[in-house]
C-alpha cells in the first residue's frame, strides 16, 4: 500500500471515528434516487417528492462560490416504459445540461412523461442531479447520468455520487470487455461511467449481479478509502444501491404493503431508514436484502 | 421591377431546374456532422436505406471521418398511447470499428428501422477541442419542443455566443432564452459550448415568432448570422424536422462549391433520404444547390427556396408575434416557501386567470391575470399545510398546468 493511500485511509478512518460532525460543512457532490414499484404501479406522489428534493438539491446558493453550489451541472432521468412496449425494451431517457432549478419547463415536463410512462406497471425509475468532477466540457454538457448499457440480454441503468479515479478502475477491466461494451466517454473518461462498466464485468464474471456487485465494490473499497460512492443500478425490475461514503449518508424507505422501495440522498421523509456503511441493498416489488462488501 | 424588389416581392421562390446528379462523386469530408435524414414521401425508390443503415460500412462506415459519436431519433409509427416525441438514442465513439457496429448504435439502428415514419442519425467529428470536447455522445440532433435539429458545419463559439445568445438585449430573447437554458452551456465560458445549439435556439426563437412560416425563420436566423464578425468562413447546412416536416438547408461557403454538398432520393419504403454523403448504391440521387432551403412535408414532393436573399435586409419578425406566443407557466421557486410565485406568458387578448388547489381538489385561489407576460405572487393562508399545489393558467381555451411544493 503506497503512501498516498495510506494517508487517505487515515483520513477517512478521522472522518468515520468522528462520525458526521467533522464532515465536510458543504454539500459539493451530485444526488440521485431510485424508485423499484410493482404493480399496479409507482405512485405519482412519491416520485414527485423524489424529484423535489433533487431539483432542491440545484437551488443556487447565495453563500457559496458558483463552482461550489450544488449539483447545478445537468439533471437525468432513466426509466423503463411500464407496462413495456414491443419493440422498446430499452430504458428511455432524459437529460438536461442545465441546472434543473433553471430549465423548470423540461423538469417538470419529465416527470410529468414518467408519470405517464414509467409508472404504470412493475418497473424502476433512476433520477440524478450532477455536480461534475470529470469529462469533457468543463462538465459543461447534457448529464451523463443515468449511464445505459446491455449485459446477459438485458438493460441496466447506472447512476452515482462520490468520486473515483477512472484511470485505475479502467486498468481493471479487460480491453476484450471494453471492445464489448465500449464507454459512451472517451479519451477523457467519466469516473462514474467507468465504475459502471467495472461492475458489469464483475456481473459477467460471477454470473449473478449480486456476486458481482459485492465483488466490485469490495475491490473499490479495498483499494482507496478515498474512493466513495452512493450508486443506484438497475435492469428495470430490481434496484441495486450501494453506499461507501464517509460523510454523505443514503437513505431508502418502503411503501405501506412493501410493495415499493425507493433510494435516495435527498429523503422525502422526514425520518427515513439510513443505509449502513459499504453494504450493498437490493429492492423490488418482491422484498429487498442487504449484505456487506466490507 | 428590379431584382431587389423581386426578392422583396418574392420572399421565397422555387427553384425551377435542380442540378441533376448524374455521375459519381467523391464526397469529401466536410467538418463537423455528417446526418441522414428520412420524411415520408409518396413514392418508394431504388435506395435500399436499412442495409445502408446497418452495414459497418454504409452509413456507420463514415465514422472513419466522423468518429466523435453517434445518434439516432426517429418518430415512429407504433408508440405507446399518448406519446408524441421523437425517440432519441446517442452514444459516443466510432459507430463502427471496421466490420462491426458499435453494438449500442446496432441496437439504436434495429429498434428504429422496422417502426420509423422519419427520422435523422448523425455522427460528428468534434472539431474544436478548446470549445467542444470529442469524446462523449454526439449532441446532435438536438432537441427541443418537438423540433430534432442537426447542423453540419463549423461556426466559431466565441462570436455566436457574444454576438447571438448574450448580445441581444431584446426582452422577448431574454424571456426566451430564461425558459430555453443552453445544455451545453461553457460554465458562462464565452469561449466554451456548443455553437450548434445556439444556432438552434435562435432559430427556434424565429419560428416562435412565425410557427407557419418556418423558411421566414430560418431565413431571419441566417441573416442575424450573417451580421457577425467571421460568419464568411462559417458553415450553417442543417437538417430541422418534426412530425409534419423536415426542412433541409444547403448554406455553405459560397466560394467552396465541393464541400457540404447535400443530395436527396428516395427509399424502397417510399420516403426521402436527405444526406451530405452521396451513398455509393441507389439511382436518381439529386443534389441540392447551395444556398437553398428544401422542404419536405411528410408525403409530399419536396419545394426547394432560396436562401440568396437571406444577405439582404431581411423582413422584420411580425407585429403580431404574440398572438403565436404559447402560454407560458412556470415556479419562480419550488419549493416555494411562505409565498407562491409564478412568472406567465401569454397571446394578447382579454383576461385570463390562473387557479391554485391542493391535492383533494380545494379550490385555494382563482386569480386574474393581464395579458403578456408578469409574475403572479399569491401568500397561501396561515392555515395551509406544506404539500403540493397544483396550478392552472387558463386562456381562451388554452391550459397550462404547474406543480409546486409548498412549504410552510
Amino acid at each position: 500500500m503506497g503512501l498516498l493511500t495510506l494517508g487517505a485511509a487515515a483520513i477517512a478512518l478521522l472522518f468515520q471515528g468522528a462520525g458526521p460532525s467533522l464532515c465536510p460543512p458543504i454539500e459539493h457532490e451530485c444526488h440521485l434516487f431510485g424508485y423499484a414499484f410493482g404493480e399496479p404501479g409507482g405512485s405519482p406522489d412519491l416520485l414527485d417528492q423524489l424529484c423535489q428534493q433533487l431539483h432542491d438539491k440545484s437551488l443556487e446558493s447565495r453563500d457559496l462560490p458558483p463552482r461550489d453550489s450544488p449539483s447545478r451541472d445537468g439533471w437525468g432521468f432513466s426509466y423503463f416504459l411500464a407496462p413495456p412496449h414491443p419493440g422498446l425494451e430499452r430504458p428511455i431517457f432524459i437529460k438536461s445540461g442545465a441546472a434543473a432549478s433553471d430549465d423548470s419547463l423540461r423538469w417538470y415536463d419529465a416527470i410529468d412523461e414518467i408519470g405517464d410512462f414509467g409508472l404504470p406497471g412493475r418497473s424502476v425509475v433512476i433520477g440524478h442531479v450532477r455536480k461534475s468532477s470529470y469529462g469533457p466540457d468543463n462538465g459543461a454538457l447534457l448529464n451523463p447520468h443515468p449511464f445505459a448499457d446491455t449485459l446477459g440480454g438485458r438493460w441496466w441503468t447506472f447512476a452515482h455520487n462520490g468520486h473515483m479515479v477512472p484511470d485505475t478502475l479502467l486498468t481493471w477491466i479487460p480491453a476484450e470487455f471494453l471492445e464489448r461494451h465500449p464507454l459512451d466517454f472517451s479519451p477523457i473518461e467519466v469516473d462514474s461511467e467507468v465504475l459502471f462498466r467495472y461492475c458489469q464485468y464483475e456481473i459477467e464474471q460471477h454470473g449473478t449481479v449480486q456476486a458481482g456487485l459485492l465483488a466490485a465494490f469490495g475491490r473499490v473499497r479495498d483499494y482507496y478509502s478515498a474512493f466513495v460512492f452512493n450508486i443506484c443500478m438497475t435492469d428495470g425490475d430490481t434496484l441495486w444501491a450501494a453506499h461507501t461514503h464517509n460523510y454523505f449518508p443514503f437513505y431508502y424507505g418502503a411503501s405501506e404493503d412493501s410493495t415499493a422501495w425507493w433510494a435516495s440522498t435527498a429523503s422525502p421523509v422526514a425520518e427515513p431508514s439510513e443505509m449502513a456503511q459499504h453494504h450493498l441493498y437490493w429492492f423490488s416489488a418482491d422484498g429487498w436484502g442487504v449484505a456487506s462488501y466490507e | 421591377m428590379s431584382d431587389m424588389l423581386a426578392m422583396k416581392h418574392m420572399r421565397w421562390w422555387v427553384v425551377g431546374a435542380l442540378l441533376i446528379w448524374s455521375g459519381s462523386c467523391l464526397a469529401s469530408a466536410s467538418p463537423g456532422s455528417t446526418f441522414l435524414a428520412l420524411s415520408p414521401a409518396p413514392d418508394p425508390g431504388d435506395f435500399d436505406v436499412a442495409a445502408y443503415c446497418t452495414d459497418p460500412g454504409g452509413f456507420a462506415g463514415l465514422a472513419t471521418q466522423y468518429p466523435d459519436g453517434w445518434s439516432a431519433a426517429y418518430r415512429s409509427a407504433g408508440p405507446p398511447a399518448g406519446w408524441d416525441r421523437p425517440f432519441i438514442i446517442r452514444g459516443g465513439g466510432p459507430a463502427s470499428s471496421g466490420e462491426i457496429l458499435h453494438p449500442r448504435f446496432s441496437c439504436a439502428v434495429t429498434e428504429m428501422l422496422p417502426v420509423r415514419v422519419s427520422g435523422v442519425m448523425s455522427l460528428l467529428q468534434a472539431m474544436d477541442p478548446d470549445a467542444c470536447y470529442p469524446g462523449k455522445p454526439n449532441p446532435q440532433p438536438l432537441y427541443r419542443e418537438g423540433f430534432l435539429f442537426v447542423h453540419d458545419g463549423v461556426i466559431d463559439i466565441e462570436p455566436i455566443t457574444t454576438d447571438v445568445w448574450l448580445g441581444n438585449q431584446d426582452p422577448d430573447w431574454v424571456t426566451f432564452k430564461l425558459l430555453h437554458p443552453r445544455d451545453y452551456n461553457g460554465n458562462g465560458e464565452p469561449t466554451r459550448g456548443n455553437a450548434s445549439e445556439i444556432y438552434f435556439l435562435a432559430l427556434l426563437y424565429e419560428i416562435q415568432a412565425t410557427p407557419d412560416d418556418v423558411p421566414a425563420a430560418f431565413q431571419r436566423t441566417i441573416a442575424l448570422m450573417r451580421t457577425i464578425p467571421g460568419y464568411a468562413g462559417w458553415q450553417f447546412n442543417a437538417v430541422l424536422q418534426n412530425a409534419d416536416c423536415t426542412w433541409v438547408l444547403r448554406h455553405a461557403l459560397p466560394g467552396d462549391p465541393d464541400t457540404y454538398r447535400i443530395f436527396y432520393g428516395l427509399t424502397t419504403a417510399g420516403e426521402y433520404c436527405v444526406t451530405d454523403h452521396l451513398p455509393a448504391t441507389g439511382t436518381g440521387w439529386v443534389e441540392m444547390p447551395n444556398l437553398t432551403l428544401g422542404v419536405f412535408p411528410a408525403g409530399e414532393a419536396p419545394v426547394f427556396i432560396s436562401m440568396l436573399d437571406s444577405s439582404a435586409e431581411p423582413e422584420s419578425r411580425p407585429a403580431d408575434r404574440d398572438a403565436k406566443i404559447a402560454l407560458s407557466l412556470m415556479p419562480l421557486r419550488s419549493p416555494a416557501r411562505g409565498r407562491i410565485e409564478l412568472s406567465y406568458r401569454t397571446p394578447p387578448g382579454a383576461s385570463g386567470s390562473l387557479q391554485i388547489w391542493d391535492l383533494e381538489g380545494r379550490s385555494l385561489a382563482n386569480l386574474t391575470v393581464r395579458a403578456g407576460s408578469g409574475t403572479v405572487r399569491w401568500t397561501p393562508s396561515p392555515e395551509q399545510g406544506s404539500g403540493l399545489l397544483m396550478t392552472r393558467l387558463s386562456w381562451e381555451g388554452a391550459e397550462q398546468h404547474r406543480r409546486i411544493l409548498y412549504l410552510r
